[in-house]
């Protein structure tokens, strides 16, 4: 076969001068058929790594991504770097839109799917006709019920490709440890796969904890470093009233063009949010983790913690939102004695109680099969908790009464196990608050040997004085449109626009 | 936007009707033929937004697309769309809110209102007496009067909370719309621009102003009446949907209901028969589950569909030729009007 030249693919079509670590290797792997697991750092580019080949192999490239925002922003993105020939298909689309998109799939390089469409069997008999030259699974640790953002649609993917006919299958993913990364392989069925593993440490960002008092100082803490920047900024809550209310208090307190953003939003205004911090509309954006997965602006400077992340893989995939330009950046997580409560009483209402796995296991053998979601409402079982249960025991046969004790044993013994583990994850995650030495060392080394040299500063241990830094990159107001000021003046009287 | 809307009106009306029923469409004339016409090609949702339209802007737009070969004329004065003309429409397409039928009067009335308190509360921010209301309709200048004296001493404090609100109202919309609509405001400072002054400085062609402009308000409209805890819903409260059908049609339905004789109802109503006959249609049209028996036999219904579906037209001629003229008309567009759920 003829050498392909992907710089010049990787210029002309991306516009990019030179591939960043690991990207190249990763394509290598990709155009030539091997099944490969590659770990590169959040922000570094994974999506290029099956975008190109897509361009340069004979058939289908299919992509499974967990979120549909994550999917439609992207094909938004490719399309605008002039591929035409990408779809996204998800729930979200009219019946209409379906049929025209998966009736041309043969037209398409590349398809985003998500992981619910690929189980429907009309969606596979219309795959199955095509080539595919390539399966992709993004954000691959969702597979794993030891990584953080595990899904049950995901465990399904293997069978899927094997429907397909046992296309080469690349998995991505930043966050995943050496026992996720085995996990991953083992569930997809590809334990030979070629594995890529690069250094997910960010040495662009500087890791600062800022042990405070209590609540209130935490506020007065995070106004006093707000005052400071000019530059994007996002926040993190692991509550939406805290989200909301703290929002509210910066902007009383006028610090920039501040929104909130959670999954209990309606969901034009959640796009209208992303939209206003990805256009500059916006400063600082107070948000839960359902503001991160795909959230690709470039010139994030700050991303602060206000609660205790539960992981240290959530806490690493949200503090890679920042930097993704290459530049500076700074993670500021804000700590309070006690504040591990919080995390630990979300461990305990993410998993079923004892009490419940009885009652759910009462109702799949009274009904001698696996409930959905809705069937078992009764149950007051959270989204989490059904997941749990469902993946440790959907696919028993629930008309063998004999199993029901079994079963119940096993699963007992399975939350208990998993209990422990999320427990351990917030130990790991409350040594990177309380070493006494490096932060990034503690930070990194479940994943990997040492850490890069950072480019600035390393963290708050190594310099204190990370405390005092200040960012200015947003320019004063005169970019602004005219209508903005001319509204405003028409209910200020004093011309005091941007003061 | 007014090229655009065209275009998906002459489409949906197949050329079945002549272009006069565009015009009458978006000025919102209070007809039982305009109303029907609005249910049955499904472009009730551009019902009366354009109140002031000129039949000269009309004619000159629609031989404009003549030109462009976007549409072509048949006789009769009906126009058809090309299929450039389509194509052209999927490009031009942008977020639409009307939904007139149900709303024109009230988004009419809430665009004067909120235009007028705009220009009171920033004069009260500024200090400013005496001053030209821009808004002269009575009833508008009645409810801001009303209005002002129950919040006169609060003014201060609800101007900035009524900036933020139509900050926010405007996010969705493009710098050109929002430019737009901020300059057509008249405040303490300054004077709104004409629709003139603002197709100039845009850019975009004169007649496209006051749609893009209705647009706005009706997404406005439809935010603010939805969500009691914003500052507008109290221009809106006491804006509602308008009637299913006009107050004409309403009594002659009422009186049918009772005696059940177009001639007896004629004769009351000191009206044509044939008008009744427009309210009995303009009644089912609302309610298509509603029965008609009465005017026409079933085996006479399932003739008249089984012909609609033969000429795929909703033409009363050609269905009653199909028919070889066994039908009345009456007959044939009260089937019509049952069978509209089930079409397009
Ligand atoms: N070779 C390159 N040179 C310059 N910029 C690049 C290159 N490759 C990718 N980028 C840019 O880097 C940004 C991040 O890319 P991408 O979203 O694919 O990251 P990711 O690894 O998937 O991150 P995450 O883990 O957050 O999903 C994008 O804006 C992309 O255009
Ligand atoms: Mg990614
Ligand atoms: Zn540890
Ligand atoms: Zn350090």
């Amino acid at each position: 076969m003829e050498p392909i030249n992907v710089k010049k693919v990787l210029e002309d079509q991306f516009k990019f001068s030179e591939f960043r670590p690991g990207q190249e290797n990763v394509i290598e792997n990709a155009l030539r058929g091997v099944d490969t697991l590659a770990i590169l750092p959040t922000g570094s580019g994974k999506s290029l790594c099956y975008q190109l080949p897509s361009l340069i192999l004979p058939g289908l490239t299919i992509v499974v991504s967990p979120l549909i925002s994550l999917m439609i922003d992207q094909v938004k993105q490719v399309k605008a770097k002039g591929m035409k020939r990408v779809a996204a298909l998800h729930s979200f689309l009219s019946p209409q839109q379906k049929r025209k998109i998966s009736g041309n799939l043969r037209k398409l390089d590349l398809i985003y799917i998500s992981p619910e469409m690929l189980q429907m069997p009309k969606m596979k008999s219309l795959l199955k006709r095509e080539t595919i030259s390539l399966f992709v699974v993004d954000e691959a640790h969702c597979i794993s019920q030891w990584g953080h953002e595990f899904r049950t649609d995901y465990l399904k993917l293997h069978q899927v490709i094997s429907d397909l006919g046992e296309p080469p299958v690349l998995a991505l993913s930043a966050t995943a440890t050496p026992e996720v990364q085995e996990d991953i392989l083992f569930q997809l069925g590809r334990t030979g796969a070629c594995k890529l593993i690069y250094p997910m440490d960010k040495p662009n960002i500087q890791l600062g904890v800022a042990e405070i008092e209590n609540e209130q100082e935490k506020r007065r803490f995070l106004i006093d470093f707000l005052s400071r920047q000019k530059a994007p900024a996002m926040i993190y809550f692991s509550s939406r009233q805290m989200a909301e209310k703290v929002s509210l208090e910066l902007k009383a307190n006028s610090l920039g063009r501040i929104a909130y953003y959670h999954g209990g939003m309606d969901p034009v205004d959640r796009q209208l949010v992303q939209q206003q911090f990805m256009n500059n509309e916006l400063d600082i954006v107070c948000c839960t983790s359902a503001f991160g997965m795909g959230i690709d602006k470039s010139d994030i400077r700050i991303v602060i913690h206000y609660h205790l992340p539960p992981r240290i893989e959530s806490f690493i995939q949200e503090i890679g939102r920042a930097g993704r330009d290459g530049g500076e950046c700074t993670s500021l997580l804000l700590y309070a004695p006690g504040d591990e409560r919080l995390p630990q009483m979300f461990i305990q209402s993410e998993l079923p109680s004892h009490e419940q796995i009885d009652a759910f296991l009462r109702f799949c053998y009274a009904n001698e099969k696996t409930p959905s979601y809705e069937d078992c409402m009764h149950l007051e079982l959270s989204e989490s908790q059904y997941n749990f249960l469902i993946a440790n025991a959907g696919d028993k046969d629930f008309s063998l009464q004999a199993t029901a004790r079994e079963t119940a044993d096993k699963l007992k013994e399975r939350q208990l196990l998993r209990t422990e583990q999320k427990q351990n994850h917030l130990i790991h995650m409350m040594e990177v608050i309380n070493t006494p030495g490096c932060r990034r060392k503690d930070l990194y080394r479940h994943f990997q040997e040492g850490f890069q040299t950072p480019h600035q500063k390393c963290c708050d241990h190594c310099h204190p004085e990370i405390f005092q830094v200040t960012y200015e990159s947003v320019k004063e107001r005169q970019g602004l449109p005219l209508w903005e000021e001319r509204l405003y003046n028409i209910f200020h009287a004093r011309s005091s626009y941007g003061q | 936007m007014f090229t655009y809307i065209l275009l998906d009106c002459l489409s949906k009306m197949n050329a079945e009707r002549t272009v006069s029923g565009v015009y009458h469409l978006l000025r919102g004339k209070k007809s039982s033929q305009t109303f029907q016409d609005a249910k049955v090609y499904r472009i009730e949702g551009y019902y009366g937004i354009y109140p002031d339209l000129q039949r000269e802007t009309l004619d000159h737009a629609l031989h404009e697309l003549c030109k462009e070969g976007k549409t072509v004329w048949h006789d009769h004065g009906r126009m058809s769309v090309t299929a450039y003309g389509q194509g052209s429409m999927e490009e031009t397409h942008m977020p639409l809110y009307f939904s007139g039928l149900e709303y024109s009067e009230a988004v009419e009335e809430f665009k004067n209102r909120l235009m007028l308190w705009i220009q009171i509360i920033s004069n009260a921010v500024y200090r400013h007496a005496g001053y030209l209301p821009i808004v002269d309709k009575g009833p508008v200048q009645t409810w801001a009067r009303k209005f002002y004296s129950e919040r006169k001493a609060v003014l201060d404090e609800e101007a900035p909370i009524l900036y933020k609100e139509l900050r926010a109202l405007l996010t969705p919309f493009s710098d050109t719309e929002k430019e737009m609509f901020v300059r057509r405001l008249t405040g303490g400072d300054r004077s709104g621009w004409t629709y003139s002054q603002l197709a100039e400085e845009s850019g975009e062609p004169a007649w496209d102003i006051p749609l893009y402009l209705t647009n706005m308000y009706y997404y406005m409209f439809s935010e603010v009446s939805s969500d009691s805890s914003s500052y507008l819903y109290k221009l809106t409260e006491d804006l509602v949907k308008k009637e299913a059908f006009t107050s004409s049609s309403g009594k002659s339905i009422a009186l049918y209901n009772k005696f059940g004789s177009i001639e007896k109802v004629a004769k009351i109503r000191q009206l044509q028969p044939s008008t009744i006959e427009d309210h009995l249609v303009e009644a089912v049209l609302v309610d298509p589950a509603r029965n008609i028996d009465a005017f026409i036999s079933r085996e006479g219904a399932r003739d008249i569909s089984a012909a609609v579906r033969k000429t795929s037209t909703k033409r009363l001629k050609v269905i009653r030729e199909q028919l070889n003229g066994d039908y009345s008309y009456f007959q044939i567009r009260i089937v019509l009007a049952k069978l509209q759920k089930g079409q397009g």
